[in-house]
């Protein structure tokens, strides 16, 4: 009894295989436990893949840029109906206007993932612009009016890759223009999401995310299974 | 309807708390611990490296106004340059794939269950990816082949850390093996300096058992580096996507 006592404190420090290997019931318990929560792990990842179906049709969502920080507007600034706005400043897409003003056409379209910029960008307000100003005067100095771009059409969407947040140079006298290796404005072909998104009769994404979901439901169903027919078996 | 990252990173705390009580029964308390310490450390370097490097980031709320009032975007918890929720994923998904094959197949080769892990996990992730990808959770932003916007590097990156922390954890902990050719690495290197001790690993301490875990995963990062960078390269050549530069 001493001999044991003295072997049993030689190996305290060993790990507890009794404690460490749990008893097959115990184990099909975790393994029912840790399987069943993996499931609800891809049932949540389908229902927010799903919720977000239409930001998975837009083909430059994924390498849309963050929005800016919307400047502070001085509280209890207001716009009058009715007033003109400077030649020049950009009005996002799909934004009103007060004063039943009308956008210009051709006035390309902004991502913005369905929120709304800020009201001071949305009403082109420059930045600093401060209580009471009048618009034309807190415009910045230097900045002409640039004419508006036409809307890029399908096929203009699919833009050659350009470094991110720049224009490509127009090309000069028959010089060729260094070819662009930035990312562009979205992936192309195979790459995209939105081309399976939009396929399938719009339903390619969630169709995509629905085979998954089956797929990985039956893979961790099967030792679940196998856990529950050991428990029977005995 | 957006599925923002505060959601995402809520279900992940709340999974993750439920799936460490089975887990715990399925592998043991301490094996479980060590796998869940192991799994994050383990991505935390590999998606650290990556931010470094620019391969991917975490940022894409940091500056929108609607996030601010989180620190470093919409994401609460960091460790570091990566948040806890991708780490606690990667440990969800691994943990699952390993359980699932080694309770699916526990007789067949530690190779052969730890590839089935990595299939199973890439299929978590080709799950997860494009849901990621499109709600900004993170941004991929390196130069290569892309299949609906999840590039294709990703996803074996995914299989090459699942399958080979598999194998380590089940190699050290789960089976106390160890091969003739890792015992070359170890006897000069951790057995000597760190454990000071040259026994076989089922007859270690469990400390010891941990110290030489930790030095396998090592291993087995630099196994992973040595896998990835072919592919990383072949990948560059063929890319149908530019790379998004840091001050993107």
């Amino acid at each position: 009894m001493a001999n044991k006592r003295i072997e049993l404190e030689h190996y305290k420090h060993y790990v507890d295989l009794l404690a460490e290997e749990p008893n097959r019931k115990t184990w099909r318990k975790g393994i029912q436990v840790a399987m069943i929560t993996a499931m609800l792990l891809v049932l949540a990842l389908f229902v927010l893949g799903t919720m977000s179906g239409n930001l998975a049709s837009i083909k430059r969502n994924v390498l849309e840029k963050p929005p800016e920080k919307a400047p502070a507007i001085p509280g209890g600034q207001q716009i009058p109906g009715g007033q003109q706005i400077p030649g020049g400043v950009e009005i996002p897409g799909g934004q009103q206007v007060p004063g039943g003003q009308q956008l210009p056409e051709g006035v390309p379209p902004i991502p913005n993932q369905g929120r709304a910029p800020s009201p001071a960008r949305a009403l082109g307000l420059p930045l600093g612009a401060g209580d009471g100003d009048l618009i034309a005067q807190a415009q910045p100095e230097s900045p002409a009016p640039t004419p508006a771009e036409p809307a890029p059409g399908p096929e203009g969407l699919q833009q050659p890759p350009t470094e991110q947040g720049t224009t490509p140079a127009a090309p000069e006298n028959g010089k060729k223009t260094k070819k662009p290796t930035g990312p562009g404005e979205e992936t192309k072909g195979i790459g995209n999401l939105a081309n399976l998104a939009n396929g399938a009769g719009g339903r390619g994404f969630q169709l995509y995310l629905l085979v998954l979901l089956i797929g990985l439901c039956v893979v961790l169903y099967l030792p679940v299974r196998k856990a529950r027919l050991e428990g029977k078996a005995k | 309807m957006k599925a923002n990252v505060i959601v995402f990173e809520v279900a992940t705390f709340v999974l993750f708390l439920v799936f460490y009580q089975g887990g715990k029964r399925a592998l043991g308390k301490s094996r479980n611990r060590a796998f869940l310490v192991g799994a994050v450390m383990y991505s935390l370097v590999i998606e650290s490296v990556a931010v470094a490097f620019g391969v991917n980031n975490f940022y894409w709320y940091s500056i929108n106004s609607y996030y601010k009032t989180y620190p470093l975007g919409g994401y609460i918890v960091w460790l570091g340059l990566v948040p806890l929720a991708a780490a606690l994923l990667f440990y969800m998904v691994s943990a699952t794939s390993y359980l699932s094959a080694s309770t699916l197949m526990p007789r067949r080769n530690i190779w052969a269950r730890a590839a089935v892990a990595g299939a199973v996990s890439v299929v978590f992730y080709a799950l997860i990816e494009p849901v990621a990808v499109t709600n900004h959770w993170w941004t991929w932003n390196l130069k290569s082949f892309y299949v609906i916007d999840v590039p294709v590097l990703g996803l074996l990156a995914v299989f090459a850390a699942v399958v080979l922390f598999s194998v380590v954890f089940d190699m050290t902990l789960v089976q106390a093996a160890d091969p003739a050719w890792l015992k070359k690495i170890e006897d000069p290197t951790v057995r000597r300096l760190l454990i000071r001790n040259k026994k076989l690993t089922k007859n270690l301490a469990w400390a010891q058992q941990l110290e030489v875990f930790g030095f396998r995963l090592i291993v087995s990062l630099a196994a992973f580096a040595a896998f990835i960078a072919p592919f990383m390269v072949l990948l560059w050549a063929v890319a149908n996507r530019g790379q998004i530069k840091p001050n993107w």
